[in-house]
């Protein structure tokens, strides 16, 4: 289309320049707040801050009607115990508090849970491991005969909490880590399990508490370790889809991928970590319910003119599962439960990549998800169990222009596993 | 292998050495304000995308890689223009209908623009309207198909063809008016 003379006017603007204004160097300095040699932050202290935010509102929420629910059940079985003995249920709690609190800073300090970007967990003693939540919550139980002290509790447990969802923040989802973090969960069930030694108390039917944890170890049905999308471009400009996913050419539109020239997406898997309760229905059937937190993270790949520059994307959903689950075996410390159910997410922080226009923003469309699955829980105490629980999930289409993992994996295995600890009522 | 002087220069900014930033800024800002001024008509506008754009090639520097017959200044370039196409989204880019238009009688012969300054030439670009300008930039200087180009700023294929076309007869006008002064 272009004829000689846009040709050379072209030529010409390619080398004109013009005198920058005055000052300007100063002001990016100015709003980059670099101090002399130092390397650049890239995280916004606001997303963070906004994060933070978020999930601290969501365990307020949680842990306010834990209390309350706790309380009511305390009030009906007290009843029970005061025919044999004469004492309240606060006051049975009174003496396991005892016990408890000389073992509990230390199992609050002592297990460290901080997970840096390469997957090593490190030693940190402002990081509060996610256990915090549980020991939290039962002191919580242990000293409702004082509001004053419960509220400073909750805001204590909080408080602990919040580093331990913001540290999942900077996981990442290599391979490698999941054994680190299984060790992790396995460190913590040790102090939880000194701690539970400590307590006495009916086995099962009451409310169970679970802390759990996942990043989808094993394959996708989409076959993809890590979703990569690879895309090359004929000479036409029209890109050539070279992924091995099936699945793949869900992730960019093909007149986007030339238009943005996004030539690679990358979506890892998710990490997911929540506290999840259960009623008993029955002596084996649970209803379930709780909340999640999850981690989205994709990486999308875009050429500049040879050069190539990778955007992240990272998503934070809260979600709220509701389910059943079932007890099929029990031997001894070991039962096995079916359970299914469905989820519904939303995402809370993160610029969300459109890749149907190519803008940012939030991804405001909440995610509906159905999972199936079978547990595995082996008791370690009278009031704590740990649970493996993998899990065939479907995530329904959104329709929203939002790409991540659960777009280009619908149906997907995933691993929860955690410690759980059942509260009597 | 020894680096060529942009991966040298790319390599420090990425450890996050200010020197080889503030080098980096001093090189290319001429260029790159230029670039931005042929997109805005108004200079203070062109400044603060040029601002905005160093902020994000420094903030992001790290996630960037260089590929073959990659060059620095075609990187920082295209920032430029998607910083440029946002603010111009942003302010609501409007595309003048070609028939509200009087470009006036359509020279038959290629305007002389050797006998132009490249200033001027510049100039002359500035005036168009803004949807004429944006389009002419992005298929005439930064070679964009019209299929890129209507994606990009979410027109059609056919818009994008006739306001370059406005585009073009506009300018050659405007290059032969000033010529015949």
């Amino acid at each position: 289309m272009n004829n000689d003379w846009t040709d050379i006017l072209r030529d010409k603007l390619a080398e004109h320049e013009m005198t920058p204004p005055a000052g300007l160097w100063e002001e990016i300095e100015g709003k980059m707040g670099l101090p002399a040699e130092t390397p650049i932050a890239s995280v916004s202290p606001q997303s963070r801050r906004g994060l933070w935010i978020s999930t601290a509102a969501a365990c307020a929420v949680l842990l306010i009607g834990l209390s309350l629910f706790f309380k009511f059940g305390e009030t009906g079985k007290s009843e029970e115990q005061t025919a044999s003995s004469g004492n309240s249920t606060e006051q049975t709690f009174a003496q396991d508090d005892s016990k408890t609190e000389t073992n509990f800073p230390e199992t609050t300090e002592d297990i460290p849970l901080s997970v840096d970007s390469t997957g090593t967990i490190s030693n940190s003693q402002k990081q509060k491991p996610l256990l915090a939540k549980v020991v939290g919550r039962t002191e919580i139980a242990e000293k409702s005969e004082n509001t004053a002290d419960e509220k400073k509790t909750e805001t204590k447990t909080e408080s602990k909490s919040l580093p331990a969802s913001e540290q999942n923040t900077e996981q990442t989802t290599e391979r490698n880590t999941e054994p680190q973090v299984i060790n992790k969960l396995l460190e913590q069930e040790h102090y939880a399990q000194n701690f539970s030694r400590k307590k006495s108390g009916k086995k099962r039917g009451g409310l169970s508490a679970n802390l759990y944890a996942a990043n989808l170890p094993t394959p996708s049905l989409g076959g993809a370790e890590n979703s990569t999308n690879d895309f090359m471009y004929d000479s036409q400009g029209d890109p050539l889809e070279t992924g091995k996913d099936s699945t793949s050419n869900r992730s960019i539109p093909r007149s986007l991928a030339k238009s943005n020239e996004i030539i690679k997406a990358k979506h890892q898997r998710p990490i997911r970590a929540g506290i999840s309760l259960a009623y008993p229905l029955t002596d084996r059937l649970d209803l379930t319910s709780g909340l999640s937190f999850s981690i989205l993270k994709s990486d999308f790949t875009r050429s500049y003119f040879g050069f190539s520059y990778t955007e992240e994307q990272k998503l934070t959903y809260i979600g709220i599962p509701l389910g059943v689950s079932y007890k099929v075996l029990e031997y001894k410390a070991v039962s096995l439960y079916l359970s299914a159910g469905g989820m519904v997410e939303q995402c809370i922080a993160g610029n969300a990549v459109n890749t149907k226009d190519g803008s940012k923003g939030r991804e405001t469309r909440p995610q509906f998800s159905a999972f199936g699955g079978a547990g595995l829980q082996v008791a370690l105490g009278k009031y704590l169990s740990l649970f493996a629980e993998p899990r065939l999930s479907y995530y329904s289409d959104n329709h929203s222009g939002v790409e991540n993992y659960y777009k280009e994996n619908p149906a997907t295995f995933d691993l929860n596993f955690g410690v759980r600890v059942n509260f009597t009522r | 292998m020894k680096l060529s002087d942009d991966e040298e220069l790319l390599q420090r900014m990425q450890q996050g050495e200010r020197a080889a930033m503030e080098k980096f800024y001093r090189s290319y800002s001429p260029y790159l304000f230029a670039v931005a001024n042929r997109y805005l008509a108004d200079t203070e506008d062109a400044r603060d995308v040029l601002q905005d754009s160093f902020i994000k090639i420094f903030s992001g520097i790290k996630k960037f890689a260089i590929k073959e017959n990659g060059t620095l200044k075609a990187w920082a370039t295209r920032i430029v223009v998607n910083q440029a196409l946002n603010f111009l989204r942003q302010q609501r880019l409007t595309f003048v209908s070609v028939e509200e238009v009087d470009i006036g009688d359509i020279p038959d012969e290629d305007p002389d623009v050797g006998r132009v300054s490249t200033e001027t030439i510049r100039k002359l670009i500035e005036e168009l309207p803004s949807g004429y300008r944006t389009v002419f930039n992005l298929f005439a200087i930064e070679r964009l198909s019209h299929k890129e180009i209507a994606a990009a700023l979410g027109i059609t294929e056919s818009t994008s063809t006739s306001q370059y076309l406005r585009a073009r007869r506009m300018l050659q006008q405007k290059i032969k008016k000033y010529l015949n002064e």
